[in-house]
């Protein structure tokens, strides 16, 4: 171990730590000020900089954003349209076959008594009752 | 002057010259929209983000713009509504009303490395930010920009009258503080 160079091995340019310290002033002065406020050294030039390159991404007109707004269109325009509609197509096959089934299968060939031997004594006496009253 | 400005919103408007003329509206207005914003956020940062906002917005809606008031006016417009959403946003985020907000923004100015101001600069700051929001917005147009209050009221759509009262309003208020 005693045996290795202990000289540092790394290099750096010439005059590196002048123009470190002048770098680092320079950036971390302040460059403009207004009533007390400061901007960072050369902020303008990059905000022009910043401001240009988003512009041109958000840029109203571009084709991007014409698809991206045509196809949210298409799929806001294809939820309106199609699901209250198979709702409601779907309630009215539903509907109607249930009325079919009753007419067909069940009340055709019923008596007033067999109907009324399906329905629960608490569905009939109502119906009773108000028809006692009515006729009172 | 109204000529130049006619220039560039035509040139806005075309999409062969939109590119070349948006770039020399930052150029134009990029610093006078900066002070106007940072006075209102009192942080570099924020400003920073809010006049990017600012132009974006310019840039997407320029097409609107009808001239019915100066291209000025209208960014200064742009530039303050962002301003105030943006103070909006960060104390509804941290459950504080915009007052408290700003006050706590300038209780922070004196170890903020972009502020450099007297002890004066730094009590006059805390003092305006303790004026309720429209008061603030209209001495900074007033007392720092130098504007008309013709100018202002075409940008907050306020009447003359009524800014008038703002700021003798806020005025008093600072002296009082001061005096205190």
């Amino acid at each position: 171990m005693t045996d290795l160079n202990t000289k540092n091995p790394f290099k750096i340019p010439e005059n590196y730590f002048k123009e470190l310290e002048k770098n680092l002033i320079e950036n971390t002065q302040a460059s403009q000020t207004e009533h007390g406020f400061n901007v960072p050294k050369n902020y303008f030039n990059s905000l022009e900089e910043t401001i240009l390159r988003k512009s041109k991404k958000s840029s109203p007109f571009s084709r991007r954003k014409l698809i991206v707004s045509i196809s949210t269109l298409a799929a806001a325009l294809a939820v309106l349209f199609t699901i209250p509609r198979s709702q409601n197509s779907e309630n009215q096959i539903e509907e109607q076959a249930f009325n079919d089934y009753l007419e067909s299968y069940y009340l055709e060939d019923m008596d007033g008594y067999e109907i009324l031997s399906m329905l629960e004594d608490n569905e009939i006496d109502p119906y009773f009752d108000n028809s006692i009253k009515n006729y009172k | 002057m109204e000529t130049q400005q006619s220039i560039i919103i035509s040139s806005l408007q075309e999409p062969e010259t939109r590119e070349k003329a948006f770039k020399l509206l930052v150029q134009e207005y990029k610093e006078r929209l900066y002070w106007h914003i940072r006075k209102l956020v009192l942080d570099h940062d924020d400003a920073n983000d809010v006049v990017q906002n600012t132009f974006i917005k310019i840039h997407l809606n320029i097409h609107k713009f009808k001239g019915k008031s100066s291209l000025y006016t209208w960014m200064y417009r742009i530039a303050t509504n962002e301003s105030i959403n943006f103070i909006n946003s960060k104390s509804t985020k941290m459950g504080l009303q915009n007052q408290e907000w700003i006050e706590a923004k300038a209780e922070g100015l004196k170890a903020d490395s972009y502020f450099d101001g007297d002890e004066a600069t730094l009590t006059l700051q805390k003092l305006i930010a303790k004026l309720p929001e429209k008061q603030r917005i209209v001495f900074n147009m007033k007392y720092f920009d130098g504007m008309t209050y013709q100018s202002i009221s075409e940008i907050l759509d306020t009447s003359v009258g009524a800014l008038k009262a703002s700021y003798h309003h806020a005025v008093t208020k600072i002296k009082s503080k001061l005096n205190d």
